[in-house]
């Protein structure tokens, strides 16, 4: 890493998501004097006191309001529950801080509108942490829809789905008020991002999902459409389904297991499958000019990235991949989905539970 | 309309009696689980929930207070089962619970060897699952409750719970998918199958029968089912060509890494690294140990997939005999609603919402 006064950070929320994925990153580049955490902000003094282990002169804070202004924080990374990032992020911006804030970037586009508009006036970055613009999986599939691999009129279909298995400290996912929704809040956030990214603009045509009376969507199904893509995203955080993105162009089809960073599967045509390598490399390092770069073989190794890129878009004004317009594209879309839903088909169900289901729909509930 | 408290609500068969609940409203049902990760599967219902750890009293109380009955579906950590069973009875107890159906295992006695064995056969104590021995001792603790007149103790002991969302039905779909799926010795083994609603309404048939008699019963779909009739109608519902199942030998089987590293994890320093460990250490771990294995090509054309058998596997798929379920319908009559057909339908129908149907990952 090069000679640069290390950056002082503020962590707002010290929940599961920074203990669990950022933590290692934010060691690694104190360690190499590329950051400091200054400054902890959580209600909760054990999970402030938990960090706290590992960067003992921060300050620790419970409100946000007495967080800024704290002299001497340079960034910040917001990681409180969803429904307090505008207010957080907001603050810290209104501050002078670069940001860095955990998806989803807010609850609502209205929201995220505004935080773009307070970004701006303060001139800061504004960066949302989408760790899958850096798996190698989904960076060789977007080079080969770019090189027109699959050629026109691309049709795809993925899925994503496992038992919920974040280890959070409260109900607040699971409930509307404070979570916005269900698995598309949560999961959809990222995988609508990765699907814009690599198939362009697309909108939702049609959202099935399977909320009753006051309940969030452990399941949903999307029909989105485009210019040069259309297809179905389903997601699930309460059972397993199968786990991949397939797609299918006039010129050729590829299967992409996202969590496997070594290679996608490719065939032109009818011809038999082909495995590529995944061979996107991203900065590593922090020179200006022609920075070490390394392609990530872990989880953890996309969020070193993602913080690189972080420091980078900071020092030298480089370009963010998700910003707030990117959130704010993927947020309306899930507006309109929720808008739009309709009760999820569950064939397997007895007749009386499939009928019930359909009217005990969330969607006709709020309705009433 | 009887209340009922689901202890281990956020598992997959506890999340099928709140919607079952929810939407048939067939009986009022008070969810419970230990950990707010487990309320994901809870969501959709809009319920409320109650958090409490199975093995502490107090917490849970207030929890199951005025229920008719509590179904016991916990299953936390195996060596403290026994505890967390009489925990959960003593609750009932001081609540005035009258009835404790507890979910066991077939497998508390092993696999089915003997053709005699019966639902009062002894249990096999020292199993090399270590989720069998705490499945057998959270019994045998129970058992030591059954004279006592004031919580009456149902022991239920299924076999393989199969259907919509079930890990038997999802981990064989993904491997015949894959081309990974096998069969031992042909698959004549016995497929010791209990179709999740046939248990769901099992259950509900025994709080329905107003029982005050402790005891321990077999549970089972009627069918003898081996395990290639199994994965046959799998296959069929998957779109998948049965001859792409590898065959394996009765004995063919070593044990691998897999097996090994599960038997770490089940040590009492395995758990307590596991729970030491942060997510990324375990990402850095799997990545070491996925190196120790042969590095498989990146470019060129996709392999041929081979079957990963562990003991288990091996274990479940040289069954020799049904489980014997007389007794319990003898006590409680034919409570299942489903054959083995209609229950593949169903399951087929899941299959292909989930995207394992007509999806071929070989080349």
């Amino acid at each position: 890493m090069p000679k640069h006064k290390p950056l002082n950070l503020a962590i707002i929320g010290c929940g599961a998501v920074v203990e669990e994925l950022h933590l290692p990153s934010l060691r690694r580049l104190a360690r190499r004097g590329v950051l400091r955490v200054t400054l902890l902000v959580d209600r909760s003094n054990e999970r402030m006191a938990r960090l706290k282990r590992y960067f003992p002169d921060a300050a620790c804070v419970q409100d946000v309001a007495a967080a800024f202004p704290k002299p001497g924080t340079d960034a910040a990374l917001v990681a409180s529950p969803p429904g307090l990032h505008r207010r957080h992020v907001e603050r810290a911006l209104a501050y002078g801080c670069d940001v860095l804030c955990e998806k989803p970037l807010a609850v609502s586009s209205s929201d995220i509108a505004e935080m773009a508009k307070v970004a701006q006036r303060h001139a800061r970055i504004l960066m949302v942490g989408m760790t899958r613009r850096y798996f190698p999986s989904l960076a060789a599939a977007a080079a080969l829809l770019q090189a027109r691999a699959l050629g026109e009129g691309v049709e795809f279909r993925c899925l994503e789905g496992d038992v919920y298995q974040w280890p959070i400290a409260s109900d607040a996912p699971f409930r509307r008020e404070t979570g916005g929704g269900g698995v598309l809040v949560d999961k959809g956030v990222h995988v609508l991002d990765s699907l814009l990214w690599l198939f362009g603009p697309m909108g939702v045509v049609l959202c099935h999902d399977d909320a009753v009376a006051e309940g969030v969507e452990g399941n949903c199904r999307l029909e989105l459409a485009g210019k040069g893509a259309s297809g179905t995203m389903q997601l699930s955080w309460d059972q397993s389904i199968a786990n991949y993105l397939w797609a299918k162009g006039s010129l050729g089809e590829m299967r992409v297991d996202p969590n496997e960073f070594r290679w996608i599967e490719f065939r032109q045509e009818e011809l038999p499958w082909e495995r590529r390598p995944c061979s996107a490399r991203w900065p590593a390092s922090l020179e200006a000019f022609n920075p070490k770069k390394a392609a990530p073989q872990t989880y953890a190794d996309c969020i070193y990235l993602q913080w690189v890129q972080f420091l980078r878009s900071v020092a030298y004004g480089e370009a963010v991949p998700v910003g707030a317009r990117e959130a704010y594209t993927v947020t309306k879309q899930i507006e309109t989905a929720f808008a739009n839903a309709e009760p999820l088909p569950q064939p397997w169900l007895s007749a009386e539970e499939q009928t019930a289901a359909a009217q005990l729909h969330w969607r006709k509930e709020a309705l009433k | 309309m009887k209340r009922i408290a689901i202890l281990g609500a956020g598992g997959f068969v506890g999340a099928r009696f709140v919607e079952f609940a929810t939407l048939t409203g067939e009986f009022d049902v008070v969810p419970v689980i230990r950990s707010f990760k487990s309320a994901a599967r809870l969501a959709r219902f809009g319920q409320c929930w109650h958090r409490a750890d199975a093995g502490r009293i107090e917490e849970l109380r207030p929890a199951i207070a005025g229920c008719d009955a509590v179904v016991n579906l916990t299953l936390g950590d195996f060596d403290g089962l026994p505890a967390a069973a009489l925990a959960i009875w003593d609750a009932c107890a001081a609540e005035q619970v009258p009835l404790l159906v507890h979910l066991s295992s077939a497998e508390v006695f092993g696999r089915v060897e003997d053709p005699n064995l019966h639902d009062d056969s002894p249990l096999l104590a020292r199993h090399w699952m270590a989720y069998a021995r705490g499945k057998a001792a959270a019994e045998l603790a129970l058992r030591g409750r059954f004279e006592d007149q004031r919580v009456a103790c149902v022991i239920l002991r299924p076999g393989l719970i199969w259907g919509p969302r079930s890990p038997w039905v999802a981990g064989p779909a993904s491997q015949m998918a894959a081309g990974k799926a096998f069969l031992f010795g042909g698959g004549r083994g016995i497929c010791n199958l209990f179709y999740l609603d046939n248990l769901m309404h099992s259950i509900v048939g025994v709080i329905e029968s107003g029982t005050r008699e402790s005891g321990c019963y077999n549970v089972a779909d009627n069918e003898t089912t081996t395990w290639f009739d199994y994965y046959q109608a799998l296959a069929r519902e998957l779109g998948v060509e049965f001859s792409t199942i590898h065959q394996l030998q009765a004995q063919q089987y070593r044990v691998g890494l897999l097996d090994r590293v599960e038997g770490l994890r089940q040590t009492a320093l395995g758990k307590r690294l596991k729970s030491a460990l942060s997510k990324s250490a375990k990402q850095r771990i799997k990545r070491a140990v996925s190196l120790l294995r042969k590095t498989p090509p990146t470019s060129g054309p996709v392999p041929r997939s081979f079957p990963q058998v562990t003991r288990s596997d091996w274990h479940l798929q040289n069954t020799c005999h049904k489980l014997p379920t007389a007794k319990f319908a003898k006590a409680f009559g034919d409570l299942n609603r489903y054959s083995f057909d209609d229950a593949m339908v169903r399951t087929g129908q899941w299959l292909n919402f989930a995207g394992f149907a007509n999806l071929r990952l070989q080349p």
